[in-house]
């Protein structure tokens, strides 16, 4: 059975482009004499390194992703280590729904190289915003009648605005394949992560409570100076929390651990 | 809500949802906000994550050092 790996490694900064390639075409053979299948082998970014590697305090980053045998690591490993230019390499299986997003993010990629592609998908979004707008003035059954006739052609899972959204965020963030997860987090509405950043959206009292705590130099805060998010919450929250006041003093459902916390602070 | 004796206050994690199903080592900007100043892997007890989700953290964490990424260790 075959798996799926990732494979990061550090290129030396001195490397020009034509190094870069030549290390890049050096494992996809690697890669393919051992069987595997390339499907993506890319410079991710050029950055500085948290710590000196061989004497490099930057590195050029390849990302390359391929499917193998088990053999495969071992193998791309060893290669890695002859190679003077990489200076430090690791490859690591991705399996389950991280496999399953990579690989559809690899597809994306893909098309986005393609004009036309992308301003066929482009396109195809405005569409459905479009039939969106329309169907808003429409009757019911009007809407489903339009939704047949417009939408499924272009997509099958029928207005499900939730699904563009995602499309778009990967789409955008080329140069990070890691912050796909934020976005996607901010995307599916999950209670939970709205209830923080977006509060006005569901008026949860309980999370204002919290809000306003830390923003009214709740000694506990501050002997937290360590931590430096805090802060940056703080003014986060503070504007959405004025403009709510009013609906923070709801007894009703406040939070049980702000309840508590509150308590054990007063 | 455990408060122990001078340690950091609990508050429910805004970065990251229970029901995440992995982290990427390579997310840099998310991991960072879950490193201490001085490198190290904020606790549990501080960030409120669930169990599930600090070992995927630790692990990304632990992956994004060894590739440079983030530091062991810093000052």
């Amino acid at each position: 059975m075959s798996n799926f790996y990732e494979t990061l490694l550090i290129v030396t900064p001195e490397a020009d482009e034509e190094g870069v390639s030549a290390v890049i075409g050096d494992l996809r053979a690697t890669i393919e004499s051992d069987g595997g299948t390339v499907l993506q082998a890319r410079v991710w970014e050029r950055r500085k390194l948290a710590y000196i590697v061989k004497g490099k305090t930057e590195g050029i980053y390849v990302l390359i992703h391929a499917e193998g045998e088990r053999t495969l690591p071992a193998v791309l490993k060893d290669r890695m280590r002859l190679d003077e230019s990489v200076i430090r390499s690791m490859v690591v299986r991705l399996k389950d729904q991280q496999e399953i997003d990579v690989r559809q993010e690899i597809a994306e990629r893909d098309h986005a190289g393609d004009a036309s592609a992308i301003e066929e998908q482009r396109a195809a979004a405005e569409r459905r915003h479009e039939a969106e707008a329309v169907a808003a003035a429409m009757s019911l059954d009007e809407i489903v009648a339009a939704e047949e006739a417009e939408d499924g052609p272009v997509d099958s899972d029928d207005s499900d605005l939730g699904d563009d959204v995602e499309v778009e965020a990967a789409d955008s963030d080329d140069s990070d394949p890691g912050d796909d997860a934020e976005a996607t987090d901010s995307d599916d509405g999950d209670p939970g992560d709205d209830a923080e950043a977006v509060d006005s959206d569901d008026g949860d009292p309980g999370d204002d409570a919290e809000a306003a705590d830390s923003g009214d130099g709740d000694p506990g805060d501050d002997a937290e100076a360590a931590d430096g998010d805090d802060e940056a919450a703080t003014t986060e929250i503070l504007p959405v929390d004025e403009s709510e006041d009013d609906v923070a003093v709801n007894p009703g459902d406040t939070d049980d651990t702000i309840a508590d916390d509150e308590g054990k602070e007063g | 809500m455990p408060r122990g004796f001078g340690g950091g206050r609990r508050r429910r994690n805004k970065y990251l949802k229970d029901d995440v199903l992995y982290i990427d080592y390579k997310n840099v900007d998310l991991l960072k906000h879950f490193i201490l100043d001085r490198g190290k892997i904020q606790p549990r007890r501080t960030n409120g994550n669930s169990a599930k989700v600090q070992r995927m953290l630790a692990r990304a964490i632990r992956r994004a050092r060894e590739i440079a990424l983030l530091p062991y260790t810093t000052g």
